[in-house]
C-alpha cells in the first residue's frame, strides 16, 4: 500500500501543519507543500482517476504534469490537475469523467466493448441509417468530455506582466544553473524559471546525484539569488516560443510576457513509459514519478517494488529508491543485464535481484490495483507479486520549445534520442534535452551553452561543449506485444498497440496520418509521454529508422493554459465626445459607433413621440446635433491642394479660399470607402471631415499619399482635440446672430462657406451645411469650451423650443434631402457610378485613388441607387433597412434606407438595384419579413426640398 | 510577438502597426493598363516585399522590407523623414 | 451497432483493407493530374471518376494526405450567404454533405448544430437581415433573431458582453454544422482510390510543362509527369501554382490561426460567431471548444502561431462566455489562406488552356469541398465551366468587378 515515509532530507512538504480536503466525498488530510496526488497517496488512494474512453482504472504516471488520467473537478473548477496543484484546503475534489463516482463508476462497462470499438471505429459505425445518427452523436458526445464546466466559475482575468531581459533560461535543473551561472558578471540581465516549487530539478529528486551535486548545488544557488542582474522563477512555466523570442511564462498571478534577446534552453527529457498488457494499472509507474514522490513529499507509492529497466538509469533509480528506504526486490531488465556494466553488479550489491531479458511481460491487477507481473526469462514464465512498477525504459527530449523557433534535430542512433544540431541565432540547448545525460556533463553543458551565449552577445567566452553521453538513455523498442490488447501507448486516449498496426495497414502510415487517425498525442498531454514511442513503433512498422519516420508538429502550449490567463486585463478603447455628460443629462439613448457612442435619440415620451419631436423642431424651429465624432484633419502645406485632389474623387484643389466642397474617397479599386467635407482656408491650407467609423482609416490615406508623392504638406489629426456641434431650422441664424459677430447673411456667408469667428467667446471655426435640409452650421471648437457653448446654445434657443437630436432624427432628416451615408447606402462594392454622385469624379486629374478602376467601372455599373415612396403614412412602418427589392423569383437589389417623413406625410426610402432595372423602372416591389409584398414608386432621390430654397436667406 | 526595431522610435511590437502591402504604389502608375492589371493581379509567392506599415500610436507611416516566407525583417525605413514632415 | 463493428470483435487483429492506393511511382501520364491532396483535390478526383468515367488521375501533394487546410479549418458547413451565387453554390454544397457519409460508407460526424451570427450593432444588424432574407428568397433557412432567441439556444452567454457591444441580435442559420474534417478527406481518398485514381504523398510540383500556351506536363521531385489537364486545387499555394504558368494571382497568402480547449462535457450547442468580436466557437465531438478568429494582418507563407492571436481570442471570447476564465487551451495553429479581394472563390478554366482553379478559398473553403469537388470535376470533365461557378471565374478581376460577398461580416468561417 502506499504510505507517508519518515521525513526526507530536503523535502518539499512541511509536517506541522494539515490541511483538509475531501476526493470522492471522502477526507483527506495533506501537509502544506503536497500535490493533491501525493496527499491522496500519502492515505493510500491509489486509484485516481479513469481512463477517457474505457475508463479504466488509473493511478499516478509521472507526477510531473503529464498524469491527464488524474483531472479533478471542484464546484467551479475542472480538469485540475492534481499531480502538480496543491489542494486548497476546504475544497472537494472528485474525479472528472465517471458515472457514479470513481470506484464504481459504470463507465467501466464501455471497456467490455473495446473489442468492438477499435481504432478508428467511429468513422465505421453509426451513420447508417442516417436518421440514427443523432441518437448516437448524442450518446458519444454525452461519453466525450473530461470535466464539465462551471458557470459560476468567477470570471478572473490576470494581467500580463511584460517582461525584458538579456538571457531567459528555460530550466532550473543542473544545465540551466550552470548556463545562467556562466552568464553572471558579463553585465548580462538573466532569468532562470522553473515549473517545480524549487529549482535543481533532477539534483532534488534523484538521490545519487543531490548526494553528488550538494556543495555544487548550494554555492551556484547562493551565488545566482546575491546576483543583482539575475532572477530565479519557480513555479514557472514557458508555455511557448513566439517570433522574436517571445515566451510565456505561466506564473501564479498570471503571464509573464518575456521578451529575451537571447534564450538557453535546458528543459530536460520527459520519462517515456513502456507498453506491456495493463501498463495502466494504477500502481505501475514512471520510475521518476517514484523519485519525485518519495524525496519531495515524503510519500511512498507502493509497498513492494519491481523496476523494469530499458537502460542503465533504471539502475540508478532502484539504487536510489531502495536507499530512500523503499522497498525494491526485483529489476526486470528489456536486455541482458550484464549490458548495463556495473550497474547490475551495484544493484545486486544492494539487494535487488536482477532479472533479464525478460519477454512476455504483463502486469496483473486485483480490484483495480496492481497485484503481480508475469514475465518469461530464458524461456521460463514468472509471476511476482508486487504493488509497484516503476517503468524506467527511455526519454523524450522536452524539445517543444526548440521545435517552435525552428531549431533543427537529427537522430543519434547511438543515443537513441533526437539531438538539436542547427540553432537560429541567439538560442542555445544544454543538458539531457541537448543529449547530455551525466551530472558532470550537464553542469559543463550548461556552462558551454552560456558561452555560446555569451559570444553572442559578442563578448569574450570560449565554448567546451562535453560530448554527448556514448550509452543509449532510451531503448529503443520498449513494448510487449499482447493477444489480449490493452498494452497502453498513449494514456490520454487509451490507444493500444495494435491500434497502430491496424492504422498502419489500412493506409495511414506516416506520421501525421498515423496521428490523427489514430488520436495519438491530442489528449491533454499533447502526446509527451506518448509520441517517442508511436514514433518507434511506426519505425518498425515501416522498417525505417525513427529519423526517416521524422515527427509531428510541436505546437504551443507546452502545458494547456487557462483563458483567463490568456486574456489578461480587459482593455477596451472608448473616445468620449466632450459633451457626453450634457446626452446623459438630456435623457440620451446610446448606440455604439465604432469606438465612440452617441445618442440615437433623447427620450421623451414615447420613442416614436421622441423622435418626431426632434425631428419638428429642426424642420420648425432649432435643433442641435452633436457631430464630434466626425474625422477633422488640418492640410497644410504648398501641396495640400495636390494632396487632396490626389486621394478624393472630384477637383477639391479648385476650391475657392472660404467654401467647402463635398468629397468622396474611393480606395484602389474605385469602392466608395468614405466621404467628408474639405474647407478651404487659405492658398496652403484645408480643413477637412472624415465619416466617424473612417476617420483613422481616412488619417491614414491622407499620410501616406503624401509620403508616396513626397508632398510637401503636413496633415494634422485633431479628431479628439476638436469637438463640433451641428445646429440648424428655420430659426438658426437668429440664435447664432445673438452670439457671434460674424455676418450670417448669405452674402457674407454663403450656402458651403467656411468662416473662423468667435462664438460664444469662444474662437471657432463654422462651416455651413445643409446635411439635414435646413439652413445649418457645423460648429468645430475647442474640446474643452464645447461644454460651455452646448449649454449657452441650449440656454439661448430654450425661446424656440431648442431641441438635441440624435443619430436617428438625423438619419430622416438627410434621407428627406436624399444623402447617402457611407457603408449604409453603400456596401463593399458600391463605386460612384452605382451612386448619384457619380458627378464628383473627375477624369481630367492624371492621377487620384480609384482612377484606374473607375475608368473602366464607368462603362458598366451594375446597380443603381433609387428613391422610392409609398403610400404608408403609419409611423409604425413594416418596410426594413436590407428588405429585399425582388421581380418574381429574382433578386433586383435591397432597401438600404427607409423612414416615413412627417413632412411629406409618406414613406421614403433608398434602394439599390440592378442597373438594367433602374432605367427607365417606375416601381418597385419590396418583400418584407413575413413574405408580404409593398409596392413602391421611384422617385428622384431629393425627397424635400429639392431646389435647396430653404438655405436661401429668409430670415 | 514580431518586434520591429524602428527608426526613431526603436523596438515596437507588431501589433501596434497596419500593414497595408505595396498597393497604393499604384497611385501614380503612368501607364494605366499596368495601373488597372495592379489593382487586382500581383506577385503574391513568398519572396522579400516592400510593405507600408502603419504605427497606430505615432501615427507614422514606415516602408518595411520583410521576407514573406520567414517574416524576417531586412530593413526599416521612416517613409517619410520626419524633418520633411514639418517643412524643414 | 453495426454488423462492421462486430467483425473486430470476433478478429481483433482485423485491419479493413488499405484505405489509400499509394503506387510507388507515377506513370508517365494520366488523363487529369490533381494538384493538392486535400479535400478539394481528392473530391474532384473522386467526381471524375464516379461521374465522368475519368479514372486515369494522379492526385499530388507536397506534404500528406488532407494536412493543409482540410485538416487546419474549425469545420463548420453553412450556406448563409449573401449573394445569390455563393448561396446556390454553398447550399448545393450543404446538401452534398448531408448524404456525403453513405456516400463514402465514413461517418463523418456530420453533426447539424444551428449556426449564430451575432450582431453587437446595429449595422450588423442590418447585414443580418440582408443575408437573411437572400437566404429566405433561396428555399435556405435562415431568419434574424433577438438576444432572447440567442439566450434560450445558448444559456450560458453573456448576452451585455462585458458591458459594451451588447448583442442586439443574430442571424441564425439553422442548417449549420460541424463535421470530422480528416474523414471528408480519407472518405473521398478511399473512395477515388477504389475507383483507380492514385495519390502520390510527399511529392512536390515543381513546374507546370507548357507548349504553345496549354498544358503538357508537370514537374515533380519524382520526375516529369505527362498530362493535358492540370487542377490546381492548393488553398495557402496558390499564387505559386499560378506563376508556374505565367499568370499573376488575384490570391493573396495570410495565416488563420485557431486554438481548442481541453475537453470537457458538452454544454454548447450552436456555432457561435461574432464578428464584431473576431472570434468564433463550436464544441466537438470529443468535447472540445473549436475555436478561431480573423485572417492575421499581414501576408506570410507560414503556418507558425502567434501569442497575440490566442490572447486576444481568449479575451473576446471571455465577453462572451466569462466563465471560461479556467478552461484551459492546449493547442494551437494556423494554415494558410487564400485570400480573395471579394471574399468569393476563384474558380473555373483559365487563361491557359488545361490550365483549371479551384482557388480563393480564404477562410471558408472547408464548406465547399464537396460542391467545389462536383463542378470542379464536371469543368474538368467538359472543358466548360459548371453554372455554379459561372460566377466564379478570374475574369472578374480584369473587369475590375468583384462579387458582392463582401458586404457580409468580416469573419465568414
Amino acid at each position: 500500500m502506499a504510505h507517508r515515509v519518515p521525513p526526507q532530507p530536503h523535502e518539499w512538504i512541511t509536517r506541522d501543519r494539515k490541511v483538509r480536503f475531501s476526493f470522492e466525498g471522502e477526507p483527506v488530510a495533506a501537509y502544506p507543500g503536497d500535490t493533491i496526488t501525493s496527499a491522496l497517496l500519502a492515505s493510500d488512494h491509489t486509484l485516481l482517476g479513469r481512463s477517457f474512453k474505457y475508463h479504466r482504472p488509473r493511478g499516478i504516471l509521472s507526477a510531473a504534469n503529464h498524469d491527464s488520467n488524474v483531472l479533478l473537478q471542484t464546484a467551479t473548477r475542472t480538469n485540475v490537475r492534481a499531480d502538480v496543484e496543491m489542494p486548497l484546503d476546504g475544497e472537494a475534489y472528485t474525479a472528472v469523467n465517471t458515472h457514479g463516482g470513481l470506484k464504481r463508476d459504470w463507465g467501466q462497462l464501455l471497456e467490455a466493448l473495446s473489442p468492438v470499438l477499435p481504432v478508428g471505429f467511429y468513422y465505421k459505425a453509426f451513420f447508417r441509417p442516417r436518421w440514427l445518427f443523432p441518437l448516437w452523436e448524442r450518446l458519444i458526445r454525452r461519453a466525450s468530455g473530461l470535466g464539465w464546466v462551471s458557470t459560476d466559475f468567477p470570471p478572473t482575468r490576470q494581467a500580463t506582466h511584460r517582461v525584458y531581459v538579456d538571457c531567459l533560461v528555460i530550466g532550473g535543473g543542473a544545465a540551466g544553473l550552470a548556463a545562467a551561472s556562466a552568464l553572471l558578471d558579463h553585465g548580462l540581465t538573466v532569468i532562470v524559471i522553473d515549473e517545480n516549487a524549487r529549482l535543481g530539478g533532477r539534483l532534488h529528486y534523484s538521490r545519487s546525484e543531490a548526494e553528488a551535486s550538494r556543495d555544487w548545488l548550494a554555492t551556484t544557488l547562493s551565488r545566482l539569488e546575491s546576483a543583482a542582474e539575475a532572477e530565479l522563477w519557480t513555479q514557472s512555466v514557458a508555455v511557448g516560443w513566439y517570433s522574436d523570442h517571445e515566451v510565456p511564462v505561466v506564473r501564479a498571478d498570471g503571464i509573464h510576457l518575456v521578451t529575451a534577446r537571447a534564450i538557453i534552453v535546458a528543459t530536460g527529457v520527459i520519462e517515456t513509459p513502456a507498453v506491456f498488457r495493463n501498463n495502466d494499472l494504477p500502481g505501475v509507474m514512471l520510475a521518476s514519478a517514484a523519485q519525485r514522490l518519495v524525496r519531495r513529499y515524503g510519500v511512498a507509492p507502493f509497498e513492494d517494488g519491481i523496476v523494469l529497466a530499458g537502460n542503465a538509469s533504471a539502475y540508478e533509480a532502484a539504487i536510489d529508491l531502495k536507499r530512500d528506504g523503499l522497498r525494491i526486490t526485483t529489476i526486470l531488465d528489456l536486455d541482458l543485464p550484464t549490458t548495463r556494466g556495473d550497474r547490475a553488479v551495484e544493484a545486486e550489491a544492494e539487494g535487488i535481484r536482477v532479472v533479464g531479458p525478460i519477454k512476455h511481460l504483463e502486469a496483473r491487477g486485483s480490484r483495480g490495483q496492481l497485484s503481480s507481473v508475469t514475465y518469461n526469462v530464458n524461456g521460463s514464465a514468472h509471476e511476482l507479486a508486487c504493488d509497484g512498477l516503476l517503468m524506467s525504459v527511455g526519454w523524450a527530449p522536452a524539445g517543444q520549445l526548440l521545435h517552435q523557433a525552428r531549431v533543427r534535430f537529427t537522430y543519434d542512433p547511438q543515443l537513441e534520442q533526437v539531438l538539436p544540431s542547427e540553432f537560429p541565432a541567439g538560442i542555445a540547448a544544454a543538458g539531457r534535452v541537448n543529449g547530455r545525460f551525466g551530472l558532470a556533463a550537464r553542469i559543463a553543458d550548461g556552462e558551454a551553452a552560456g558561452a555560446k551565449i555569451l559570444l553572442y552577445f559578442k563578448q569574450v567566452a570560449t565554448v567546451v561543449a562535453p560530448p554527448v553521453a556514448s550509452i543509449p538513455q532510451s531503448h529503443s523498442r520498449p513494448w510487449f506485444p499482447h493477444p489480449k490488447g490493452k498494452n497502453f501507448v498513449d494514456f490520454d486516449e487509451d490507444i493500444q498497440l495494435h491500434d497502430f498496426s491496424v492504422a498502419y495497414r489500412e493506409g495511414f502510415d506516416n506520421v501525421e496520418l498515423m496521428k490523427r487517425y489514430t488520436t495519438n498525442g491530442m489528449g491533454p498531454s499533447q502526446g509527451k509521454h506518448s509520441n517517442l514511442n508511436a514514433a518507434r513503433i511506426l519505425a518498425e512498422l515501416q522498417g525505417r529508422s525513427l529519423a526517416e519516420v521524422g515527427s509531428t508538429t510541436a505546437r504551443p502550449f507546452y502545458h494547456p493554459v487557462t483563458m483567463g490567463a490568456l486574456a489578461g486585463r480587459r482593455l477596451r478603447p472608448r473616445w468620449d465626445s466632450a459633451l457626453n455628460g450634457e446626452h446623459t443629462r438630456a435623457g440620451a439613448e446610446w448606440m455604439d459607433a465604432g469606438l465612440w457612442c452617441r445618442p440615437k435619440f433623447y427620450r421623451g415620451g414615447s420613442d416614436a413621440e421622441s423622435r418626431l419631436a426632434e425631428y419638428r423642431a429642426v424642420r420648425e424651429r432649432l435643433g442641435i446635433i452633436d457631430v464630434s465624432t466626425l474625422g477633422k484633419f488640418e492640410v497644410i502645406g504648398p501641396d495640400a491642394g495636390q494632396l487632396l485632389a490626389l486621394c478624393y474623387t472630384s477637383a477639391v484643389d479648385k476650391a475657392a479660399i472660404g467654401m467647402t466642397r463635398y468629397v468622396l474617397m474611393c480606395d484602389q479599386r474605385g469602392i466608395i470607402v468614405d466621404d467628408g467635407v474639405a474647407a478651404r482656408i487659405g492658398e496652403q491650407r484645408f480643413y477637412v471631415t472624415a465619416g466617424s467609423s473612417h476617420a483613422q482609416a481616412t488619417y491614414r490615406t491622407l499620410t501616406q499619399v503624401a509620403a508616396l508623392c513626397r508632398l510637401n504638406v503636413e496633415v494634422v489629426d485633431i479628431t479628439r482635440q476638436l469637438a463640433a456641434i451641428n445646429i440648424a431650422g428655420p430659426r438658426v441664424r437668429g440664435l447664432l446672430g445673438a452670439v457671434t459677430s460674424q455676418n450670417l447673411s448669405d452674402t457674407s456667408f454663403p450656402f458651403l462657406g467656411v468662416r473662423d469667428a468667435e462664438l460664444c467667446g469662444v474662437p471657432v471655426r463654422m462651416m455651413r451645411v445643409g446635411f439635414v435640409g435646413e439652413v445649418g452650421y457645423e460648429i468645430h471648437l475647442p474640446y474643452t469650451q464645447a461644454v460651455h457653448v452646448w449649454r449657452s446654445l441650449m440656454a439661448l434657443g430654450a425661446a424656440d423650443a431648442i431641441l438635441p437630436f440624435g443619430v436617428e432624427t438625423q438619419r430622416q432628416l438627410r434621407l428627406e434631402k436624399g444623402h447617402l451615408i457611407v457603408a449604409q447606402d453603400t456596401d463593399g462594392v458600391t463605386h460612384p457610378f452605382e451612386t448619384p454622385l457619380a458627378g464628383l469624379v473627375n477624369f481630367k486629374k492624371p492621377h487620384f485613388l480609384g482612377r484606374a478602376a473607375l475608368e473602366m467601372l464607368r462603362e458598366a455599373p451594375a446597380r443603381s441607387v433609387v428613391g422610392f415612396e409609398t403610400d404608408y403614412s403609419a409611423l409604425d412602418l413594416p418596410i426594413e433597412e436590407c428588405h429585399l427589392v425582388v421581380d418574381g423569383s429574382s433578386i433586383l437589389g435591397r432597401v438600404t434606407s427607409v423612414g416615413y417623413s412627417p413632412s411629406l406625410g409618406r414613406t421614403i426610402g433608398l434602394a439599390v438595384v440592378t442597373h438594367d432595372f433602374a432605367i427607365g423602372a417606375q416601381r418597385i416591389a419590396i418583400r418584407l419579413t413575413n413574405g408580404a409584398l409593398v409596392n413602391a414608386r421611384i422617385v428622384p432621390t431629393a425627397f424635400y426640398d429639392p431646389g435647396n430654397t430653404r438655405q436661401q436667406d429668409a430670415a | 510577438m514580431k518586434q520591429f526595431r524602428c527608426p526613431i522610435l526603436g523596438l515596437r511590437p507588431a501589433q501596434e502597426f497596419i500593414c497595408a502591402g505595396s498597393a497604393i504604389e499604384g497611385l501614380l502608375q503612368a501607364d494605366s493598363a499596368a495601373a488597372r492589371s495592379g489593382v487586382y493581379f500581383g506577385d503574391a509567392t513568398a519572396r522579400v516585399k516592400r510593405e507600408w506599415w502603419y504605427h497606430r500610436p505615432s501615427q507614422l507611416w514606415f516602408l518595411i522590407e520583410r521576407d514573406t516566407a520567414s517574416d524576417e525583417v531586412m530593413a526599416i525605413e521612416l517613409a517619410q523623414p520626419v524633418e520633411d514632415a514639418h517643412g524643414a | 451497432m453495426s454488423w462492421r463493428l462486430l467483425k473486430y470483435a470476433l478478429n481483433r487483429d482485423h485491419a479493413e483493407p488499405r484505405w489509400f492506393n499509394t503506387p510507388t511511382s507515377p506513370k508517365e501520364s494520366y488523363d487529369v493530374v490533381i494538384i493538392g491532396a486535400g479535400g478539394h483535390g481528392l473530391a474532384c478526383a473522386y467526381y471524375l471518376a464516379k461521374t465522368h468515367g475519368i479514372t486515369r488521375i494522379a492526385v499530388l501533394d507536397k506534404g500528406y494526405l488532407g494536412g493543409g487546410n482540410t485538416g487546419r479549418n474549425t469545420t463548420i458547413v453553412r450556406s448563409n450567404y449573401l449573394t445569390p451565387e455563393g448561396v446556390r453554390f454553398y447550399d448545393r454544397g450543404v446538401r452534398l454533405f448531408e448524404g456525403l457519409a453513405s456516400e463514402l460508407d465514413i461517418n463523418l460526424f456530420y453533426s447539424t448544430r444551428g449556426h449564430f451570427t451575432l450582431a453587437h450593432n446595429e449595422s450588423t444588424l442590418r447585414t443580418a437581415r440582408w443575408r437573411a432574407e437572400v437566404n429566405k428568397h433561396h428555399g435556405i433557412d435562415s431568419q434574424l433573431v433577438g438576444p432572447d432567441e440567442v439566450k434560450r439556444a445558448c444559456p450560458q452567454i453573456d448576452l451585455n458582453c462585458g458591458g459594451q457591444h451588447a448583442i442586439v441580435g443574430a442571424l441564425y442559420h439553422a442548417p449549420g454544422a460541424i463535421v470530422r474534417h480528416d474523414a471528408v478527406a480519407w472518405g473521398y481518398a478511399r473512395a477515388a482510390s477504389q475507383m483507380g485514381v492514385e495519390i502520390f504523398q510527399h511529392t512536390e510540383v515543381t513546374g507546370i510543362e507548357m507548349a504553345n500556351d496549354r498544358v503538357c506536363g508537370v514537374r515533380t521531385n519524382r520526375g516529369l509527369i505527362k498530362t493535358d489537364k492540370v487542377l490546381s486545387a492548393v488553398a495557402g499555394a496558390t499564387p505559386t501554382t499560378l506563376k508556374m504558368v505565367g499568370l499573376k494571382s488575384p490570391v493573396d497568402i495570410v495565416p488563420l490561426q485557431a486554438c481548442v480547449t481541453e475537453p470537457m462535457k458538452p454544454w454548447l450547442d450552436p456555432i457561435i460567431v461574432s464578428g464584431s468580436l473576431h472570434v468564433y466557437v463550436s464544441q466537438s465531438a470529443r468535447g472540445e471548444l473549436v475555436m478561431g478568429a480573423a485572417v492575421d494582418p499581414a501576408e506570410l507563407h507560414s503556418t507558425r502561431s502567434s501569442f497575440e492571436f490566442v490572447s486576444s481570442l481568449a479575451d473576446q471570447m471571455l465577453d462572451l462566455f466569462p466563465f471560461l476564465a479556467g478552461v484551459k487551451i492546449s493547442r494551437q495553429w494556423a494554415g494558410m489562406a487564400d485570400m480573395t479581394p471579394d471574399f468569393a472563390p476563384v474558380m473555373g478554366k483559365t487563361a491557359i488552356a488545361g490550365f483549371y482553379l479551384d482557388a480563393g478559398w480564404g477562410t471558408w473553403g472547408f464548406k465547399a469541398t464537396p460542391v467545389c469537388g462536383e463542378t470542379m470535376a464536371f469543368t474538368l470533365a467538359h472543358d466548360t465551366n459548371h453554372r455554379l461557378i459561372e460566377a466564379f471565374g478570374m475574369e472578374r478581376f480584369e473587369r475590375m468587378t468583384m462579387l458582392g460577398e463582401k458586404g457580409a461580416a468580416a469573419v465568414g468561417h
